[in-house]
């Protein structure tokens, strides 16, 4: 990992009416694009305000490379912010939206004008720079507020669901700019976000969070191929794994999913039940040697142009309305009776009290 | 009885005359509000460009015979009005300037916490508890002490004008600062701006609209305020309290020319502003 | 951000909270005070012989019949006003202009009218002679007659504020209420009873107590009308006494009393508003 350029220790933040975060412990590297993903009320949010200085913690430090702690004022300098509704002042033009940091130090007239044109020409913003933000698309408020927090030079740049306010026709492609925004500029991103397929695209990183804690740290890849919990299993991934509930054979030679026998091996020192996750991408209608099968009764088709989601209910189980999702290439119609198959090796198994990843 | 049973129990003739006395009502009481608001106000002009015989007539003239520029030309030759406007619009101009000042400040504390908004609805409903005589009297003998009293630039008077005024300036730009995000601060501060700095650059912008009414708020409030300018400016008087010794002396002409002159700014501010205007009257339910 | 932007938050309500405490709370303090002292002894004596004063006592009376009599001219005029012109979806623009202008005019050219209305050769009375009835007393002092021009005078300047707060209450009715009491049957008066006048219940209320509050303190309507002891007032006894007869402490002893009866009944009031109508008066 590159240099470090954030560090939180124990941070807590309680409210009243519930919600905040509660120890947790972060370092964020210099250069890297970190998602906080999550549902709402996991906290991320409060987590991001906490960074950026705008609350303040009830413990825990958070301290920038240096030794800067986020009280110290100079903490402020070095983190900018684009708000979710990017929080352009409505009475200045967008020169003087951008140039309102530098005003603010003091910064030479000559200085500003360059700088400002500089940090305009990064974020991708070729308009008319007397313009004023109620002017403006969607997608050009967004680089106006990625410019303003540019100009400064800060380390750290901070970001509140910002996308979340375009249309999605347009995220696609600002999502893509923002990207190489960060790439070129090098600088450290911290974004919050609810849409894991954002996170996964944009993240170099990404935390995942639930209920003020951080469950699972690590590269989008990590986090897709090996969730450390099924939460995580279950909330990145679209359509989301399937999460089955299976005891262990007495044989230690399978498991049984209300009765119906997988030639599946249990993890070690374990026995009673485990939860089985299994994305429904994994799930095939081709058989394959040494691979498991389970049959099901097909509900409901979603057409989705290369594939289609198949919702199922597993046939020959002691329980009804064990529902499988599965992601398939194939044609099939509800009502029909079909076999999957899923490679054991892309099995991923939860402990069933904590949902941890065994 | 419900409604449903009282209504059902009404044939359908008796409906349509009650329908057709409350149409014959609703014309009759706009007839009076017009009556009520243009006929004095006809009379009140009549009367400041005829001759004051027309008036005094027994009966009086209802419309005018003659002409005549003199009422006016009569209150501008008087030293006593120019001084009077002079007066007027200075302690208008002054108080109004500093009560807008002060209402934002305690218009934004009261929409940015909610202790704020406590405090501030308890000054702004308090104070208008006490009444003007109460007040007025004291302050006069206070002033006279501080050698503020009947000052020809009416400076005690303009200081009073700025605390009364200070609720309705706080109650036309509490809704304005209430309705600014609070991201738009934190961007501010983000970005390096001291909270005063935030207030004077980002707040205060962000409401000018509503601080051009409430500064023309204060300014019509101030003209037209009586009782303290009555006690207060007994000899260097403002308009109301010399309207109001014109009146008592008997001077018809120059009293209906003043009150006209009066009348003026007042009366284009209120149905110009008429919206805005509603925030605060409906707020405070007095002016 | 916190520390710091709460101590301009608490310097931004001191500064003008603190302002007007000192031109408008110490002054009436003092005052107080003054009424209290009597020859640097405290005393009741202004009190006790202000009570032997018959003036003081019909100020007093006609300083809660006015008031009284005004709210019902103007809540019985407002509310017409504000049925008349909220019955329409469109609304005429020149009723409203004229139902709202005696509120833009000063009040003190609003008087200084009145006072050519009502006086005995005034228009009022030239209208009554032309249509062949009698000329009237209107403004002589001491008359009945004199208070109900009084009363009549006050609710023209004030009437305009109480349709404003009415008819802002009226537009919160939703109209599906309307339709679907025309559906249930009702005709224009069982809706206005049933629908309009319940749910119009707390607007009428929040406006009945700021209106009240200012109502008592009725002074330029009766010194311009009839002069300050024509239709005494505590305001124009007080201002009598200080003007006219140069006795400050008597005065601050009259005004005292006014202040109390406005302080007694206000808070009562303003209790009862943040009761039953805590939107309209802003005290939620």
């Amino acid at each position: 990992m590159a240099s470090k350029v954030l560090s939180i220790e124990k941070l807590t933040r309680r409210f009243p009416s519930g919600g905040g975060v509660s120890e947790i412990s972060l370092e964020v590297a210099r250069g890297e694009f970190l998602v906080l993903l999550g549902p709402s009320g996991c906290g991320k949010s409060t987590l991001l305000r906490l960074i950026a200085g705008l609350d303040r913690p009830d413990g825990g430090t958070i301290e920038m490379d240096g030794g800067a702690s986020v009280t110290d004022p100079v903490y402020r300098d070095r983190v900018a912010m684009v708000f979710q509704n990017f929080a352009l002042y409505p009475h200045m033009s967008v020169f003087q939206n951008i140039a309102f940091p530098l005003k603010l130090r003091k910064v030479p007239r000559s200085e500003i004008g360059r700088r400002v044109a500089e940090s305009a020409r990064k974020a991708g913003l070729n308009l008319d720079l007397s313009r004023y933000p109620r002017e403006l698309s969607g997608g050009e408020r967004q680089r106006v507020a990625l410019a303003r927090a540019l100009v400064r030079e800060p380390d750290i740049i901070l970001m509140d669901e910002a996308l979340g306010s375009l249309d999605e026709q347009l995220r696609a492609g600002v999502r893509r700019e923002l990207k190489e925004f960060q790439r070129r500029t090098e600088r450290t991103f911290i974004y919050v976000s609810h849409d894991q397929l954002e996170a996964l695209s944009l993240a170099d990183r990404m935390a995942v969070m639930r209920e003020g804690q951080i469950q699972q740290l690590g590269t989008p890849k990590e986090i897709y191929d090996h969730p450390a919990s099924s939460f995580v299993g279950r909330f990145v991934g679209e359509p989301s794994m399937n999460l089955l509930r299976a005891e262990v054979d007495r044989d230690r030679l399978g498991v049984s999913i209300a009765g119906v026998r997988l030639a599946l091996k249990p993890p070690e020192n374990l026995s009673g039940a485990v939860i089985i996750g299994i994305r429904p991408r994994d799930l095939t209608l081709k058989p394959c040697e040494g691979w498991c099968a389970i049959d099901v009764e097909v509900e409901s088709v979603e057409y989705t142009g290369a594939t289609s989601v198949v919702r199922a209910s597993m046939a020959g189980s002691e329980m009804t309305g064990i529902e499988v999702v599965a992601q398939v290439a194939e044609r099939i119609a509800p009502g029909e009776n079909r076999r999957f198959y899923f490679d054991p090796a892309r099995v991923h198994n939860f402990e069933p009290e904590t949902g941890k990843r065994i | 009885m419900g409604a449903a049973a009282n209504g059902a129990g009404m044939s359908a003739l008796t409906q349509r005359r009650t329908r057709a006395a409350l149409e014959a009502a609703r014309w009759i009481l706009s007839a009076l509000a017009i009556i009520a608001a243009l006929v004095p106000l006809y009379l009140l002009v009549k009367q400041s460009i005829t001759p004051e015989l027309e008036t005094f007539a027994w009966p009086p003239k209802w419309y005018p015979h003659h002409l005549t520029p003199a009422h006016f030309e009569t209150i501008f030759a008087v030293g006593e009005l120019r001084g009077a406007l002079i007066r007027s619009i200075g302690v208008g101009v002054g108080s109004a300037a500093a009560a807008t000042i002060l209402g934002a400040m305690l218009a934004y504390a009261m929409a940015r916490g909610p202790s704020g908004r406590k405090i501030g609805f308890a000054a702004v409903s308090g104070t208008r508890l006490l009444p003007m005589i109460s007040v007025a009297i004291p302050l006069g003998i206070a002033l006279a002490m501080l050698d503020l009293y009947d000052q020809p630039s009416a400076i005690g008077l303009a200081i009073v004008h700025c605390a009364i005024a200070v609720p309705t300036a706080a109650l036309t730009l509490y809704a304005a600062f209430a309705a600014i995000a609070p991201e738009i601060e934190e961007a501010a501060w983000l970005d390096g701006a001291s909270p005063l700095r935030i207030f004077l650059s980002v707040d205060l912008p962000m409401a000018r609209g509503a601080i051009a009414a409430a500064f023309v708020l204060c300014f019509i409030l101030s003209w037209d305020e009586f009782g303290f300018a009555l006690l207060l400016q007994q000899t260097n008087r403002t308009l109301p309290p010399l309207l109001y010794y014109y009146t008592t002396f008997g001077n018809v002409g120059p009293a209906s020319a003043l009150a006209v002159l009066m009348m003026i700014p007042a009366v284009i501010v209120v149905i110009a502003l008429g919206p805005v205007l509603r925030g605060s009257t409906l707020a405070t339910g007095t002016r | 951000m916190n520390q710091a932007s709460r101590r301009l938050r608490a310097i931004f309500i001191a500064v003008p909270s603190l302002t007007m405490v000192a031109v408008l709370v110490l002054p009436a303090i003092g005052g107080l005070r003054l009424s209290f002292d009597h020859n640097g002894a405290a005393s009741l004596h202004y009190y006790r012989e202000m009570f032997r004063d018959a003036m003081f006592w019909r100020a007093l009376i006609n300083n809660l019949i006015l008031p009284i009599g005004s709210l019902i001219v103007e809540f019985a005029v407002g509310l017409g006003l504000a049925l008349v012109l909220t019955a329409r979806p469109k609304r005429s623009r020149l009723v409203e202009v004229a139902a709202i202008l005696p509120f833009a005019i000063p009040e003190i050219v609003i008087l200084t009218l009145a006072r050519y209305l009502l006086m005995p050769r005034g228009y009022v009375n030239a209208a009554l002679v032309a249509a062949h009835l009698h000329a009237l007393p209107w403004i002589s002092p001491s008359a009945w007659l004199a208070m109900v021009s009084v009363i009549v005078v006050d609710a023209w300047h004030v009437t305009p504020i109480v349709m404003l707060m009415l008819i802002a209450g009226l537009e919160t009715i939703p109209p599906e209420l309307y339709e679907a009491a025309a559906l249930d049957g009702a005709g224009p008066i069982a809706a206005f009873r049933y629908v309009t006048l319940p749910m119009l219940t707390p607007a009428i209320i929040g406006a009945l107590v700021l209106r009240g509050i200012d109502a008592l303190r009725i002074f330029s309507t009766v010194l311009v009308l009839t002069g300050a002891e024509g239709v005494p007032v505590l305001s124009t006894y007080a201002y009598g006494l200080w003007s006219d007869s140069q006795l400050p402490r008597e005065a601050m002893a009259a005004s005292m009393i006014l202040a109390l009866l406005v302080t007694i009944i206000g808070i009562g009031g303003l209790a009862a508003a943040r009761k039953w109508a805590p939107r309209q008066t802003g005290l939620a």
